[in-house]
This record gives C-alpha cells, sequence and structure tokens, in this order.
C-alpha cells in the first residue's frame, strides 16, 4: 500500500502525538477523554500508548463536537460512548438487511 | 464578492443579543450537525451556520461584518471604500474573487474548525479536506485512481486568502469497503509560513450493485431456487466478481437459508478476502402448465409434511 496512505481500521496502530497532530484535540484533552474510557489505548503510559488508526475518525468527530457545541471532556466522552453504539448498530442493521431476502 | 445574511442564516434578528445568537447556533448546530445529523444537505447548511456563527459570536468581527451594510443574500457587493484598513483587512482592496468567509478567516481570530489561516506571521497549517469518494464494487476490489477537484484556501504574496482550484489525485487500494476511510497526510491545503499542509480524508462509500450487498469484506448474494432444487438438492452457477462458480445446494434447504463460499468476498486490503454468501429464496412460477399442476396436485396428495404443526396444542 502507499505509504503516504493510511487506511484507518483497526488493524493498523497510531501513536498518541499522530493522534495529537492530526485530531486537533490537544494532548491533554486526549489524556482526558483515555482517563473517562472514550479511547482505549494500549501500552502503559503516554508516550508507549498506540491506538487503532480508526481512532483517528472518533477523534476527529470528538474534536468537532468539542468545538460546535463548547463540550467539556466528560460530556464528550459520554457523546463518544453513544456514538460509537450507532456506529455498531448501523453496521448490524446493515449486514441484516444484507441478509433479507427482497 | 457574494453577499451572505448571517442573521438570517441563524434566524436572529440584526440587533440579537450573544445569548440570543448563540442559542440560535446551538439550537441549529443540534439539527444540522453532521456528526449528529441524517438530513440531507444537513453538511452544507451547517457550513453556513457555523460560519454565520463564527463571525457573529466575535465582537469585532460582527462590527466589521455590520459595517458592510445590508444586501440581498447573494447580491455581488463591495465592501465599503474604507473597510479594509478600518478592520485589519490590509491588501484587502480586491475582493472581487473571495468568499465572505475566507475574509473574515484573514481578520484574524481563528475560523473554527477549518483550522484556517490566523495571521501573517505565525506557522499556519493547511486545511484538511474531507471528501466523499464514490466507487464500483469492482474498482473497490481492485483498487483505483481518482481524482479530487478541491478548493484550496491559499495565502497571496499581499496577505489575501484566496480560493484556488487544485486536482489531487489519490490511489485507492484495493480491499476498501463501504464506510472506511483513508487519510493522505499532506495532501490537504497548503500551509501558511512554513506551516504544514493539512490532510486529505476520503470517505468509502459503494455504489449499489445490482446483484451483491456487502457488508464489510463479505458479499451477500440473493440466490433464487425452485421448490424441488430446495427440496432435493442441486448444483447451480451463481455469480461472483471474478466470474461464475458452482454451488451445492442441499437437499432439504429452506427459504433464507445463507451458503458460505470462502474467500470469494471482497479482498481485504493486507490480504485475504472476505466470503460470499449465498441467500436462498425459494420461488414458485407465477403461472403453472397443466402438467405442474397436476404435479404439484399429487404432492399435496401424498406428502405429510406440515410446516405449520407446531401451531398446534
Amino acid at each position: 500500500m502507499d505509504p503516504e496512505l493510511m487506511l484507518l481500521v483497526a488493524q493498523s496502530r497510531i501513536a498518541l502525538t499522530e493522534l495529537v497532530e492530526a485530531s486537533g484535540l490537544t494532548r491533554a484533552e486526549l489524556i482526558e477523554l483515555v482517563e473517562y474510557g472514550a479511547f482505549a489505548p494500549q501500552g502503559a503510559a503516554p508516550e508507549q500508548w498506540t491506538f487503532p488508526a480508526d481512532a483517528l475518525v472518533q477523534a476527529r468527530a470528538a474534536a468537532r463536537l468539542r468545538a460546535d457545541f463548547e463540550l467539556e471532556p466528560a460530556s464528550l466522552a459520554l457523546l463518544l460512548a453513544y456514538r460509537d453504539r450507532i456506529v455498531e448498530l448501523e453496521a448490524l442493521v446493515r449486514e441484516l438487511e444484507c441478509q433479507l431476502l427482497r | 464578492m457574494k453577499y451572505k445574511d448571517y442573521y438570517a442564516i441563524l434566524g436572529v434578528a440584526r440587533d440579537a443579543a450573544e445569548a440570543d445568537i448563540k442559542k440560535a447556533y446551538r439550537k441549529l448546530a443540534r439539527k444540522y450537525h453532521p456528526d449528529v445529523s441524517k438530513e440531507p444537505g444537513a453538511e452544507e447548511r451547517f457550513k453556513d451556520v457555523g460560519e454565520a456563527y463564527e463571525t457573529l459570536r466575535d465582537k469585532e468581527k460582527r462590527a466589521a461584518y455590520d459595517a458592510l451594510g445590508r444586501h440581498r443574500p447573494g447580491q455581488d457587493f463591495r465592501p465599503p471604500p474604507d473597510w479594509a484598513q478600518h478592520f485589519g483587512a490590509g491588501g484587502a482592496e480586491d475582493l472581487g474573487g473571495i468568499d465572505l468567509s475566507d475574509l473574515f478567516a484573514s481578520l484574524g481570530g481563528g475560523f473554527g474548525r477549518a483550522r484556517g489561516f490566523r495571521g501573517r506571521d505565525m506557522r499556519i497549517p493547511g486545511e484538511d479536506f474531507e471528501v466523499t469518494v464514490h466507487l464500483g464494487l469492482s474498482e473497490a476490489a481492485r483498487g483505483t485512481e481518482v481524482a479530487l477537484e478541491l478548493a484550496m484556501r491559499e495565502m497571496t504574496s499581499d496577505g489575501r486568502i484566496v480560493r484556488t482550484p487544485r486536482t489531487v489525485r489519490a490511489r485507492i487500494p484495493k480491499g476498501v469497503t463501504d464506510g472506511e476511510k483513508l487519510r493522505l497526510p499532506g495532501k490537504g491545503g497548503p500551509g501558511a509560513n512554513g506551516g504544514p499542509s493539512g490532510d486529505l480524508y476520503l470517505n468509502i462509500a459503494l455504489h449499489p450493485h445490482p446483484l451483491f450487498r456487502p457488508s464489510g469484506h463479505d458479499l451477500y448474494l440473493e440466490v433464487p431456487v425452485t421448490p424441488w432444487e430446495a427440496a432435493l438438492g442441486a448444483q447451480i452457477e451463481i455469480p461472483t466478481l471474478e466470474g461464475r462458480l458452482s454451488l451445492k445446494i442441499p437437499a432439504g434447504s429452506k427459504a433464507g437459508q445463507k451458503l458460505r463460499v470462502a474467500g470469494k468476498g471482497l479482498p481485504r486490503p493486507h490480504g485475504g478476502a472476505g466470503d460470499l454468501y449465498a441467500v436462498l429464496g425459494i420461488q414458485v412460477p407465477g403461472t403453472l402448465s397443466a402438467r405442474e399442476k397436476e404435479l404439484f396436485e399429487q404432492l399435496r396428495a401424498a406428502s405429510g409434511f406440515d410446516p405449520r404443526g407446531h401451531f398446534a396444542g
């Protein structure tokens, strides 16, 4: 695959610095969101943290929602949990629709 | 330059208090925010709402906007002669080709999430772009290249912001699927004063296919079979993305039953492929010939099969 191109899927990993740079969230905001459970990195400390690459999609949405609704991190974490659930349910609905006879 | 009525976009009076502007913005943001709304055209509408709020929430920008005077939305207009000097938009005397939002972005004070230009001396990152790319299933399976026309913000040597059309080519790797996103670092808008270029994000959307329905990298294919094929079993031919293959229908198959054909779905980017699921649908002839009718009647008389036996008692 083109090294200049990243497919934002769970199988690829990105570091905290990259997530900060690309998402528009600050390092402190991301660390707080991790504390609230909105993101679940692998690694013991922020310097070693890696995130699934699709966390960038969620983090960019978080940056937009934070800015556009002036949300503080705890509310943002709650909203992201609901958003995650909606994404999962939409994927399930799509899969079930595929299995229906027309 | 085309006029936009920011007050009308937010649905507030021109003398609205800051709190009312904020409240109106929040109501509209709740309705049209692209991360929340499913309404068609919500994203475009939210851009206008966000642009209006970014300007009217800031006292200086609001004063500068008010000083432009009142015009009809979409009307071509020019700011008053001393407007640019008065509001710190130096170098903005010739405003013919620029967008109202870019004009206010050049006044400083930030431009929301667009990561726009904020001044003349600091390193300013370029704008990120997010574009939906529509692909056919075959294109997604084998990979393709797309050319995207993007209107990129650029700062001129005299500090003005202009939109310049640019063509960006992006190679889509094989194996992307519906709803996936790609990031192309540095392929967004150019930075200013040595700032890095923005990124380009591609949202993959697959065109509906007349036969195959994708779910992740798996494909679903509705396969109609006759009642006797379902009852007796059969060897039939089905299409795949790579040509036809032979599929064994087991005796005693039911409508809605899924038969998995391993590895015949969409390829995965890092190797392997999803599966193809044949979903069986049992079809009966719309009109029976005399002979068919006779045979079905014989079957009815001979068969003890009761699919509704579990309703009894």
